[in-house]
Parts: structure tokens; C-alpha cells; sequence
């Protein structure tokens, strides 16, 4: 279904290319500020070939990937712990809805102090950005399973734990990837925010380098990346999510 | 053998506000192997607490029951249940629900299948196996939850108005596949129902409980040759017996 819509979308973006193209090239304003699409496509062949692009990419996307993969595998298990013990939950939640509201990057000059400027500075923001829609997302999950179902298990003989492992975790999969869809784009966001002000690599990096260049093209090719990656991100866990429910939901 | 016997059982609730409330007063029930007991009684009389208790879910307060002499601590194989509201799982196609109990009992995976595959058949969906739970009728999801509380082979059914929901056709038909079942299979089966004629059409003995506390008010036997005449002249005269002693309670209830 998805892919028929799509030509339907693309007739917008082409439009908006072909305007894009045309007011650059009439030259209103210099070149060098508003480069028209060929150019920033012709400059984006340019990094690729000289291997800028990929080197930076590949670190935002290594830190992206680390940070996202242990923030959400650590909120998944705190999620669990506290969406099944109540009295864990009632320990932690105060605590964790005061940090939650603090914008990640808030935490940045902190963590600055504190781990230093280094490889693990974006990862822990990452981290953190990634842990709690995923905490919050397990919980409510596994808070919403119908009684009902847990107690026909129990008649059938489950234990506590077979209840977790057989009914509990498969009914909260459709919330836990709804939460891992949100902060997949959240972390790129993350990311490119840090590299900016902290560290020397990756597209952030290149962002700001470029600005101090003027290389207004060297800038637009990287936001269309971080546009790919973000939907690129965000629409595979959309994908697994109706995967793994559309047959019964 | 399925016999069941309770004695003395209370069951209190305290309640949010402090107050408490008497779900189940002095209960005493002898249920015989083999034998159908229909459970009637105004809402909220504590029918379901009862049940509840015989599937391990819940704990009496004071008072013992026991499943052929021994006494009931939890959920437990031997006891299966059947609930009002399907509570079927979702996300588990109709013969992965029927297997989940034998998934538990560690039976292997050719096995359960197989066994599960021979209830489908005896409740009429071995067609829709592999379909899932929302593709399924009222009738058809309490056929398959009533599968999937036979596969275990229980030796008490424990049944929670489980045809309340359904439309009074199909509701007829579960009833009559229900004794099938029963005849076949010779289960001890409890069952709360609403209904009046439900319990008539079904039951050997029928207990009327009263308004809370719930108490056992009278204990009607159903002396009517199977299969039964839902018309017949006896099982009217059955009908206006209980009627009338459930019609005080519920007026009682509603006061």
C-alpha cells in the first residue's frame, strides 16, 4: 500500500526541486549562499568520491548505532523491572520523571566535565535520549495487558516468569517499537547537536567546518543525509512494528 | 475423578475507603465427579469470587477447598477455566491458544499440535486454525477458549458465564456442543450463568446464591432426562421454582 502512495508524494518534492533549481539559477543572490540543487548534488558526488562524506558518516552512524542500541536495550530492561515490580517502580519514577523533562542536550556541559571530550560523550547523550522514551514506552506497555489474559495463562499453568516471557513481552512489543521509532530519530538529532559543539568528527562536525567555509552546498548535502538517515531510522521500526502486529491487531 | 468439596469458606475484601465487604459467607458445596453445577445469583453476589478461588486465582479468607481430597493452593493443571470475556490471546493464532497449555506442561511442539488439532475438531474450527483470534466470532473465540481449557484434560471445567455475550442462537448451540463435550469427556463442571433457563437446560444441581454476602440460599436438582426439552412441561415447572427463588434475591439486590 505504502508504495503506491509514493508517486503520489513525489510529485511535491520534484516541484519543489525544479523551483529550487530555477530561482538559484536566475542568481538573485550569489551562488556561494543559495546553490541550486545540481550544484549541491554535484558537491555531494565530490565528497562521496573523496571519502569526507562516508568517513563522517560512518562515525555519526557508529555513534548513533552504539548509543541508540545500549540506551534502548537498558530502558527495555529497566522497563520490564519496574512495569512488573511495583515497588521498583514506585522507587524509580520520581526520580526518572524529574530527569525526563531536562532537553538531552541541556546535559551536554555537564557531561562535557564529567567524561570529557571523547568518542563517549555522544554515545552517553545518545544513551540517555534513547533510554527513557523506550523506559516509558515498555512500561505502559506491559501496564496495559488485559488481567484477563494474564490470568487465563495462570489457569493454564504459567508461572510468573512463563507469563512474562509468553504474554506480557509479546503484548508490549507494539509499544516498545513505538518508543524506539520516536528516539531513532531523536538520537541523529542528538548527535549532530554534540558534534557541533564538542567534537571534531562526524556530519555535525562537518557542518560546522563548512559553515566557517561558507560552503553553503557542503551544508545542504549534509542535511539531506541526516534526512535520509532519520527516515531511514524511523521508518524500518515503523516497518518491523506492522510487521509484527498487523496479523492480529 | 474431579470431586470437589468446600467447606466453610469466607471470603473478605477490604476495600479502598476501609470498609469491608463480605464476598462470600460460610459456603459449603459438595460437587460430585462427573456431576454439572450451575451457579446462580444476583451480580455481584460473589459467584465469581467462588469460581475464582476453584481456579487458584483467588484465596478464601477462612475455610478449605479441596480437589478430590486435596487442597487447592493455586492455579493447577487439573482445573481448567473458561471466561466471560474470551481473554483469548491476541497476538497467538487459534491453535498456538489452544497449544499455550500444553507449551507449559512442556509437552513437544509435534505432540501439542496434534492434541490441539483434536479439540479444534471436537469444538467444530479445525478449518480456522491458523486464523487469529480478531478474524473470529463471539461464538467461534469461546469455542476456541473452550479448546484451549479442555487440552490440559482438567478434570473440573470452571466456566464464568462463558455464553453471556453471545446471541441467544449461537448461545443454544454452545450449550448443546457444551454437554456433548461433557457426556463424552465425564468433566465436573461448574458454571455461573445468568440465565435461567441456562442452568435448567444444563445443570444437574443448581445453587442459588443469595444478594451479598453471598450465601448458598437453596440447592435445586435438575431431575430432567438428557437430552432435555428446553419446552417441556418439567422444565417449566423447574424454571418457576428458581425464578421465584431468585426472584426475592435480586429484588433484595436492587433495594
Amino acid at each position: 500500500m505504502r508504495i503506491r502512495k509514493i508517486p503520489d508524494g513525489l510529485i511535491p518534492i520534484i516541484i519543489f526541486i525544479m523551483i529550487w533549481e530555477i530561482t538559484a539559477r536566475i542568481q538573485i543572490v550569489p551562488d556561494y549562499i543559495f546553490p541550486p540543487f545540481s550544484g549541491v548534488i554535484r558537491e555531494g558526488w565530490n565528497l562521496s568520491v573523496n571519502g569526507v562524506l562516508p568517513e563522517n558518516l560512518a562515525s555519526s552512524f557508529s555513534r548513533v548505532l552504539v548509543g541508540f542500541l545500549l540506551g534502548s536495550m537498558a530502558g527495555i530492561m529497566m522497563g520490564i523491572v519496574m512495569g512488573c515490580k511495583d515497588i521498583i517502580n514506585r522507587s524509580f519514577h520520581p526520580v526518572f520523571s524529574l530527569l525526563y523533562p531536562i532537553p538531552i542536550l541541556g546535559w551536554a556541559p555537564l557531561m562535557m566535565i564529567w567524561v570529557g571530550i571523547n568518542e563517549m560523550l555522544p554515545v552517553l547523550l545518545i544513551f540517555m535520549c534513547s533510554f527513557f522514551p523506550v523506559l516509558y514506552n515498555t512500561i505502559t506497555g506491559i501496564k496495559s495487558v488485559d488481567s484477563n489474559v494474564i490470568k487465563a495463562a495462570k489457569t493454564l499453568g504459567a508461572s510468573d516468569r512463563k507469563i512474562l516471557t509468553t504474554i506480557i513481552l509479546p503484548l508490549a512489543v507494539p509499544n516498545i517499537f513505538t518508543g524506539l521509532r520516536l528516539e531513532a530519530g531523536m538520537a541523529w538529532r542528538v548527535v549532530i547537536a554534540a558534534e557541533m559543539v564538542a567534537i571534531p568528527t562526524g556530519i555535525g562536525a562537518l557542518l560546522i567546518r563548512s559553515e566557517s567555509l561558507l560552503r553553503v552546498d557542503t551544508i545542504i548535502v549534509c542535511l539531506l543525509v541526516l534526512c535520509v538517515m532519520s527516515l531511514i531510522f524511523e521508518q524500518s521500526f515503523g516497518y518491523i512494528e506492522k510487521r509484527m502486529t498487523e496479523q492480529w491487531r | 475423578m474431579g470431586k470437589v468439596t468446600i467447606t466453610n469458606v469466607f471470603r473478605m475484601f477490604t476495600k479502598e475507603d476501609g470498609t469491608i465487604v463480605h464476598a462470600l459467607d460460610n459456603i459449603n458445596l459438595d460437587v460430585q465427579n462427573r456431576e454439572f453445577i450451575c451457579i446462580i445469583g444476583p451480580s455481584g453476589c460473589g459467584k465469581t469470587t467462588l469460581l475464582r478461588i476453584l481456579a487458584g486465582l483467588d484465596f478464601p479468607s477462612s475455610g478449605t477447598i479441596t480437589l478430590d481430597d486435596v487442597p487447592i493452593k493455586g492455579p493447577g493443571p487439573k482445573r481448567g477455566m473458561v471466561f466471560q470475556e474470551y481473554s483469548l490471546f491476541p497476538w497467538r493464532s487459534v491453535i498456538d491458544n489452544v497449544t499455550f497449555g500444553l507449551e507449559i506442561c512442556g509437552t513437544n511442539k509435534k505432540e501439542a499440535r496434534h492434541i490441539a488439532m483434536s479439540y479444534l475438531e471436537l469444538v467444530g474450527l479445525s478449518k480456522f486454525a491458523k486464523s487469529y483470534p480478531n478474524e473470529l466470532s463471539g461464538g467461534m473465540k469461546q469455542r476456541v477458549a473452550i479448546a484451549r481449557a479442555l487440552v490440559n484434560d482438567p478434570k473440573v471445567l470452571l466456566m464464568d458465564e462463558p455464553f453471556g455475550a453471545v446471541d441467544a442462537q449461537t448461545r443454544n448451540r454452545l450449550q448443546q456442543e457444551l454437554l456433548k463435550i461433557w457426556e463424552r469427556d465425564k468433566k465436573t463442571v461448574l458454571f455461573i450463568t445468568h440465565s435461567v433457563d441456562e442452568a435448567v437446560f444444563l445443570a444437574d444441581r443448581v445453587v442459588v446464591f443469595t444478594a451479598r454476602p453471598g450465601r448458598i440460599k437453596e440447592i435445586f436438582d435438575i431431575n430432567l432426562k438428557r437430552p432435555r426439552d428446553r419446552t417441556s412441561v418439567e422444565a417449566n415447572i423447574a424454571r418457576e421454582k428458581l425464578l421465584s427463588s431468585l426472584g426475592t434475591e435480586i429484588k433484595k439486590a436492587t433495594e
